[in-house]
């Protein structure tokens, strides 16, 4: 089947600084990608490139197997809705915000008015409909662009750290929203988070970005060192972790937080990794619990409030991290 | 002073007397200079939001060029259509010299460039978001244009406020292609200028006093539009 997007080789950079070096990112139909990150690793820059806002310097963009240049990307640019981190509206009422795509697509008036009130009641803020948007909270805003996006029903939204404005409950919500876009809409959803957990709770594939490149995993344990290629290990500052035997090179290691096993004894089992920390920080977050745990290095793993229950683990307690060499990721 | 103080009471009663003949070249000022802003304003200020937003070779130069055209001297911009519009100029045929219609020309041609200007100024320190907006909603370019200029309607009526200023107070134009002719041509700067020449002082005062009154009048008026529109 055709990826949505297919980016290959693909360069950017900004006055002859790169910010982007991708080797290859595809993003299936119908799916939610989530790419974590610091601040100006390049997630904005990938995210304008998705949007067909720029174009990358080197390398192929596609969209559903088409090559994206400036012949097509304005036409393309109506097929997705993005969403800036700080969204920007427009001086005018609510409702004139959401109607705008649509007014720029000639749509009639009346339709225009009909499927605007109809997202905003969507999105339980049908009462901002005729409040300027000058007055509005942060979370609102995010609201309304959101609102803005969506009533032009495109093929995919792009979302720029979307939760950073909003309360928890507002959270909630768009995490429902998101879900139910890919389930019962079809849609795809791309969407930056400085959060890992949040990104790995609501993705189907999760990559993060350092320095302009992606690394298909999720980037909360990381880990600096050399590999020992003679010997399959990476070494850390602190520990020697087991790596894939194909691996000949690297100087970072991720392993996906959902990918670690915690024990109160060792485990029996194929799991090459296993050290022995005890338990620093205990953080629920999206209905699950993120365990952090001093081993030498620091790693975080996150499980269910089911299986905390079962392991009976407390803060302080000593605890085994595993995990298999094959989900690392060295860099 | 006696002098002086006896020449204001005598423009004010000009003034409150609704003469006719000063009234008439208020009249003819206000028109000429609000068509040429006008015209300005249709051509300049789309052409400042294109030289705003576009990358193109040479941009630095053209902003550069502009920033010098708006100090234009009225007598250069007066001196270069005379030559092209006088009976044996290029021009000559169409016979606009000596008209309000050459008077328009001239003052558009003055006005032009820092409505232009300011347009760039004021597309330059928008937010940067309201591009990408317009881009992300699928705006084309002429509809990204008209959003511009309703998000910065603030600093553009600014741009226009100050070309009317320069249009209605200058006189190297209007003297040059307008022929300062009673009734047709006669504007305020060209009939104070005539009037103190010829000894005239009362009238020259008066017409001073309403100059300032109209810019008074236009200035209060787009700066009560401004504040409605914020």
């Amino acid at each position: 089947m055709t990826a949505l997007y297919e980016l290959l080789s693909v360069q950017f950079a900004y006055d002859q600084a790169m910010v982007l070096d991708i080797d290859e990112f595809r993003v299936a139909g119908n799916t939610i990608t989530a790419i974590t990150g610091p601040n100006g690793c390049g997630k904005t820059t990938l995210l304008n490139l998705l949007a067909f806002l720029q174009l990358p310097d080197s390398g192929t963009l596609n969209f559903r197997g088409q090559p994206v240049n400036v012949s097509n990307w304005s036409r393309l640019r109506k097929r997705v809705s993005y969403v800036q981190q700080k969204p920007y509206l427009l001086n005018m009422s609510v409702r004139e915000n959401v109607e705008l795509g649509l007014k720029f697509r000639n749509q009639p008036n009346n339709d225009r008015r009909r499927r605007s009130a109809a997202m905003l009641d969507d999105l339980g803020i049908a009462h901002l409909a005729e409040r300027s948007a000058g007055e509005l909270s942060g979370g609102e805003v995010q609201k309304v662009a959101i609102a803005r996006a969506l009533v032009l029903e495109p093929d995919v939204l792009i979302l720029d750290e979307p939760f950073t404005h909003l309360d928890q409950r507002s959270v909630g919500f768009f995490e429902s929203l998101i879900t139910l876009l890919r389930d019962d809409r079809g849609k795809s959803v791309v969407f930056t988070s400085h959060d890992p957990i949040i990104a790995q709770v609501l993705s189907d594939r999760i990559y993060s970005m350092l320095n302009g490149r992606l690394v298909p995993c999720a980037m909360t344990n990381m880990y600096s060192g050399h590999v020992i290629a003679d010997q399959h290990l990476f070494a850390s500052s602190h520990l020697q972790i087991h790596i894939p035997e194909q691996i000949q090179s690297g100087t970072h290691l991720v392993i996906d937080p959902v990918h670690l096993v915690l024990s109160r004894s060792p485990l029996q089992s194929s799991m090459r990794n296993a050290f022995q920390g005890r338990i620093v920080a205990l953080q629920e977050q999206s209905d699950l619990i993120k365990v952090s745990i001093d081993a030498g290095e620091h790693f975080q793993a996150v499980i269910t409030h089911e299986a905390m229950r079962d392991l009976d683990i407390h803060f302080g307690d000593p605890v085994w991290v595993s995990f298999k060499s094959s989900a690392v990721h060295v860099f | 002073m006696d002098y002086f103080s006896q020449a204001i009471a005598e423009a004010l009663v000009l003034v409150l007397s609704l003469d006719a003949e000063v009234y008439t070249v208020v009249w003819t000022s206000i028109y000429i200079s609000i068509l040429a802003v006008c015209l300005a304003a249709v051509t300049s200020i789309p052409l400042g939001i294109v030289i705003s937003l576009k990358s193109f070779p040479g941009k630095p130069l053209l902003l550069q060029v502009l920033n010098t055209l708006m100090a234009l001297p009225t007598v250069v911009v007066g001196l270069l259509l005379y030559g092209l519009l006088t009976r044996q100029g290029p021009l000559g045929e169409l016979g606009m010299l000596y008209t309000p219609l050459a008077m328009i020309l001239g003052q558009w041609i003055l006005v032009s460039p820092i409505i232009c200007n300011l347009t760039v100024s004021a597309v330059s320190s928008a937010d940067p978001r309201l591009h990408t907006t317009c881009m992300t909603l699928g705006a084309g370019t002429w509809q990204q244009g008209l959003v511009f200029m309703s998000e910065l309607r603030l600093g553009l009526m600014a741009a226009v406020v100050a070309g009317f200023g320069r249009a209605i107070g200058e006189v190297g134009v209007a003297m040059m292609l307008g022929g300062n002719i009673e009734g047709f041509t006669r504007t305020m700067t060209t009939a104070i200028a005539l009037e103190t020449s010829k000894g005239e002082f009362e009238l020259a005062l008066a017409l001073g006093m309403l100059l300032l009154l109209v810019a008074f009048v236009v200035n209060g008026f787009l700066f009560r539009l401004q504040r409605k529109s914020r």
